[in-house]
């Protein structure tokens, strides 16, 4: 089988039980922490993209995210398993996987200071044998795109973080390719650039079917903005992947809602509690007024939990579903793959 | 652009990324300044390097110029101007990308073979070197009364063994390029240590005859050695001593151990490419 054949239907990233192991002779500092003469960043990870998704990889720093798109970009070999881009192994079909990925990082300071922007993205294109006519109009579009075209002529070493930050998303772009690696692109940006970098993925993606974006982030605002699906990677395991919604879902035990009143009387906390499907149910007072949040067996029950309320004389102001954020299923799922490691560990101890 | 387009696109590969990768070195190296400022840097190292020669020559001798000589060391020293410039490009643009600009890994992945585009950083060096070379024989013709005939130079000769020579030299360079992935910072002194120790054994200065067995034995089997004494023949009409006597014979061996050398510094330069992917350091600067 050729690499032709391999990648008519395939995945846009498929890895499979890949573990990616650092040796030192000196010892390693990683993810901030004193880690000895070796370290596993990656464990077993297995993951499948599908060609058109942008899927976020969530994780602290040194989780593992970095080495895994530098798997999959080829800068980095596998220790072992087995990692696929369109259908091509990382291992033996390089070149033809560079024609199709492009890669950008966050929270560097890179580009040929020299040059000028224009410049710069022309030279990538090149690499990637866009004809230099075609190469000059792209590169007029995308600094449009992202609000650079007055600094299209200009020194990048005379651009902010942020403009850099802006080049370097249309140096990945120039070379339209179909894979996109975006490895914290917002990282150490400010609030507007961050969010024309973000708007600007998106619109990428939705611009042509078959696009991918591999999105790592520890931003998980960002990654509840952009993404289709999501993968939690901790200590280089995943510890959850799936659709964001889903993902939430599964956090959630019960229905919780939160009701505003314009009234409070401590009767209404008892009368809530001791009211059918009611799980539990606590009071706040902010700001001159009062809220109530509770949690329900399941969401059927806040008929009969508003019906208590107004038996009870109280007056429902506003009523909202409480929904959990991603940030609190990772906090979850990172901490509760934390807290069963430290017990293992003190186990053995 | 569609992507069935992109997919359409043939032309990846050797030309585009050597013209741009050429243009790079070009743009990073004299756009810094105006260009009198930028002739007078390329032209400064290799004319005061052949000058040291001339004066420490003339004190030596008493102020007894011997032609011959003279004209020994500033055709050696003219074409050193090729191995010093060129050679050491070669790790400087690894550590300069990696550690400088932080652009290593962004050309890596580009769909083409790295070495292609250290070939085309290099490129521009040759031509620098080209003048320096030019200039530095025309200083000794004028001002040191070397016996160089415009007429009698051997141009074809000239011209061969140059391409040759730049083979090996790019040999050179693309062997020390892989040492610099897997080597720290530091490696910035590799290219200039090893530049000397080269000067030293290729009979650049003086004749490998007066060197001590061993590193004579060494010498006869680097191609710089032979570059250098066919340029030193074509130019000024007379063999070195420890030289074949035969200019043809001589070729014969540049070409060979060209080849040798070439073919195992490509070896040696996958070698440490595949190290530095291994163990992770195609990314990973070691400064600060």
């Amino acid at each position: 089988m050729t690499a032709a054949h391999m990648h008519a239907d395939s995945p846009a990233i498929q890895t499979i039980d890949v573990r990616r192991v650092y040796k030192s002779r000196s010892g390693f500092t990683f993810g901030g922490q004193k880690a000895g003469k070796s370290v596993t960043a990656l464990d077993g990870v297995s993951l499948t993209i599908q060609k058109g998704e942008l899927f976020g990889l969530l994780g602290r720093n040194g989780a593992g995210k970095t080495t895994l798109i530098k798997i999959l970009t080829t800068l980095l070999a596998p220790t072992s398993g087995e990692a696929y881009v369109d259908g091509l192994d990382v291992n033996k079909y390089v070149i033809p996987i560079r024609k199709k990925i492009a890669m950008v990082s966050g929270g560097e300071q890179s580009g040929y200071g020299i040059l000028t922007v224009r410049e710069q993205l022309w030279m990538f294109a090149q690499f990637y044998g866009v004809p230099s006519q075609a190469a000059h109009k792209k590169i007029d579009q995308l600094l449009e795109a992202v609000g650079l075209g007055d600094q299209a002529n200009q020194k990048v070493y005379a651009l902010s973080t942020g403009m850099r930050q802006r080049m370097n998303l249309c140096r990945a772009l120039v070379s339209d390719p179909e894979i996109l690696f975006l490895d914290e692109p917002t990282v150490g940006l400010d609030v507007e650039a961050s969010r024309i970098v973000r708007n600007y993925v998106r619109s990428w993606m939705q611009e042509q079917r078959g696009r991918t974006v591999l999105l790592t982030t520890h931003y998980m605002f960002e990654a509840d903005e952009l993404c289709d699906r999501v993968a939690i990677i901790n200590h280089g395991q995943i510890v959850a992947q799936g659709e964001t919604d889903d993902l939430k879902k599964g956090l959630q035990e019960h229905a919780r809602f939160q009701f505003e009143l314009a009234e409070w009387a401590p009767a209404f906390e008892e009368e809530l509690k001791q009211s059918r499907g009611v799980v539990s149910a606590q009071s706040m007072h902010q700001k001159g007024k009062v809220s109530v949040q509770i949690a329900l067996e399941n969401e059927e029950y806040i008929t009969s939990a508003m019906q208590t309320i107004s038996s009870a004389g109280g007056h429902v102001l506003t009523l909202r579903r409480i929904e959990p954020t991603l940030e609190e299923v990772f906090m979850r799922l990172v901490g509760t793959a934390d807290d069963e490691k430290s017990a293992g560990e003190d186990e053995e101890k | 652009m569609a992507i069935t387009e992109q997919k359409n696109r043939n032309s990846y590969g050797l030309l585009n990324s050597l013209r741009a990768a050429v243009w790079l070195e070009w743009q990073t190296r004299g756009n810094w300044t105006n260009p009198w400022l930028f002739t007078l840097y390329i032209l400064g190292k290799p004319i005061s390097a052949a000058l040291v020669l001339v004066f420490m020559y003339q004190i030596v001798s008493g102020g007894r110029s011997n032609p011959t000589i003279l004209g020994y060391l500033i055709v050696g020293s003219a074409t050193w101007a090729f191995v010093d410039t060129v050679m050491g490009e070669f790790p400087r643009t690894v550590l300069s990308d990696r550690e400088e600009y932080a652009m290593l890994k962004y050309v890596y992945i580009a769909p083409h073979r790295f070495i292609t585009f250290l070939i085309g950083r290099a490129t521009p060096r040759i031509l620098m070197a080209a003048v320096a070379f030019t200039v530095t024989l025309s200083i000794g013709v004028v001002f040191l009364k070397i016996p160089i005939h415009i007429v009698s130079v051997n141009y074809l000769l000239l011209l061969v063994t140059m391409l040759i020579g730049f083979v090996s030299l790019i040999g050179f360079g693309v062997a020390f390029a892989g040492l610099a992935l897997v080597l720290k910072r530091g490696a910035w002194d590799m290219s200039t240590a090893i530049s000397g120790a080269l000067y030293l054994v290729t009979g650049a200065i003086f004749p490998i005859t007066i060197l001590p067995g061993f590193l004579r034995d060494i010498s006869l089997v680097i191609p710089l050695t032979y570059w250098i004494e066919l340029t030193r023949r074509s130019v000024l009409g007379y063999s070195s001593p420890g030289m074949p006597s035969s200019w043809a014979v001589t070729l014969l061996i540049q070409i060979i151990t060209t080849i040798l050398v070439t073919t195992i510094a490509v070896i040696a330069y996958y070698i440490c490419e595949h190290f530095a992917k291994e163990r992770g350091q195609l990314d990973r600067a070691t400064g600060n």
